[in-house]
């Protein structure tokens, strides 16, 4: 599945990058970026990103 | 689970989400759909930003998740908890009652004295901070800290007293204290700090602050941010062992299908040492390994690495790891302005990496926390 951050609701708390650094990192401004093309369909630390990010800026398809 | 703030709520999502099948029952005690508390002092309390709700009742509805609102618990016996709406009998419990703002041990008028801690406490509060009314802000840890910046962006003139030495010191350490303190000062704070709290002048409503130096500060309103007391009275006579918390070992159990999350639970972690955390992060990851551990019957020692931020100002601070008093700290400028990294160590070895507005570059730093401070690149 491919992941997506909105960068406008994404408040640069980092808590996805805790969760599964090797599909998110923080941008110089502070935002989050997708770094992974593609990850595994229900990857566990991708989905604790997921419901651990507190303005619900992330999203999969 | 008892509590429906985050710790409560990501525990019964997380149970649905693994798997479980039988009812799942969230005791709340607030009026309202449960939210989320970080941004009570950030925008919500500028009013920038409407409640940031953790579920909906359709998504409640949707995932077999019952939520009762208003209910104060009284008691716990190994197979029910009574409360103020009827007794609910267990399986397995969730501990999630949080902790209440600890209070000044001072008189004080019927009006004019705040704390924030509920979604109730912020609009009361925002109602109150009108440009140009006097506020003295008492403790500058995260809350009071963030309080007053909010406060400040709002045009209320900001006194904020903290009977340490520095803002945030026992978090971030005396230098970034101090630097936090130069940052608050510049958007035109009156920080005061090595002065105690002594006294609340006013009879009806606030009218100033005294201290322990004698000095006493005008104030229209009074936000008291001194930290936070787990909620454990109704778990008096329940058997459990409580000290500054619910008592749980390292997989989060304080007896046989009876568990705690968040900032109600003292745990022992891997390394023997017993502690309590009140941030976000851990709230929502200790609910996760308690949920599976209860779908699994496989309780595993919870580990995890602190993670906390805080908005202040321009400023988003960032703090990774388990920084410690007397720790040193290198601190490495980022530009010409306030952004910053501080990497913390003890006896050389990486205990704690911070951030002014350099999120990034903190995390990017992780892999280095138990490492020797010499082999993390400045």
């Amino acid at each position: 599945m491919k992941v997506a951050v909105d960068q406008e609701l994404c408040d640069g708390y980092g808590n996805c990058v805790m969760n599964a650094p090797e599909a998110f990192d923080l941008d110089d401004n502070d935002k989050a970026i997708v770094i992974a093309d593609e990850v595994p369909d229900g990857d566990g630390a991708v989905e604790r990103a997921v419901v651990g990010c507190p303005f619900n800026a992330i999203s999969t398809h | 689970m008892v509590g429906a703030g985050l710790g409560g709520v990501r525990t019964a999502q997380t149970l649905r989400r693994l798997g479980h099948r039988g009812p799942v029952t969230l005791l709340g005690a607030e009026p309202s759909l449960p939210y989320d508390r970080p941004p009570l002092s950030k925008a919500g309390l500028a009013g920038e930003r409407p409640p940031v709700w953790l579920a909906t009742s359709p998504e409640l509805s949707a995932a077999g998740i019952v939520l009762h609102t208003g209910v104060t618990v009284l008691s716990l016996s190994p197979t029910t908890v009574t409360t103020s709406s009827g007794s609910f009998s267990y399986d397995q419990l969730v501990i999630a009652t949080g902790a209440e703002p600890r209070r000044l041990p001072v008189p004080q008028p019927p009006h004019g004295v705040h704390v924030l801690r509920t979604l109730a406490d912020a609009t009361r509060l925002r109602q109150v901070l009108a440009a140009g009314s006097r506020l003295v802000v008492v403790g500058a840890g995260v809350l009071g800290c963030e309080v007053a910046a909010t406060a400040r962006s709002l045009g209320v003139e900001v006194t904020l007293v903290e009977a340490d030495t520095a803002p945030m010191r026992r978090l971030l350490g005396a230098g970034l204290g101090e630097r936090l303190a130069a940052v608050h000062r510049a958007q035109g704070v009156d920080v005061r700090c090595g002065s105690g709290v002594t006294a609340i002048r006013g009879d009806s409503a606030v009218t100033g602050v005294e201290l322990a130096d004698g000095t006493v500060v005008p104030a229209d309103n009074v936000v008291v941010a001194i930290g936070a007391v787990p909620r454990t009275d109704w778990l008096r006579d329940s058997g459990l062992t409580l000290a500054d918390g619910v008592v749980c070992d390292e997989s989060l159990r304080a007896a046989p299908n009876v568990w705690a999350v968040g900032d109600v639970c003292r745990w022992t972690g891997t390394d023997g040492v017993s502690r309590r955390s009140e941030h976000w992060t851990n709230a929502g990851n200790q609910a996760e390994a308690v949920a599976a551990a209860i779908v699994s019957g496989r309780p595993t020692p919870y580990e995890s690495v602190p993670w906390m931020w805080s908005d202040q100002y321009h400023l988003k601070i960032t703090c990774l790891g388990d920084p410690a008093d007397g720790d040193d700290v290198r601190v490495t400028p980022l530009d010409d302005g306030d952004r910053l990294k501080a990497v913390f160590s003890r006896a050389g070895i990486v205990s704690a990496v911070a951030g002014f507005s350099a999120g990034g570059a903190v995390l990017r730093l992780r892999g280095a926390l138990g490492k020797p401070l010499t082999e993390v690149a400045a």
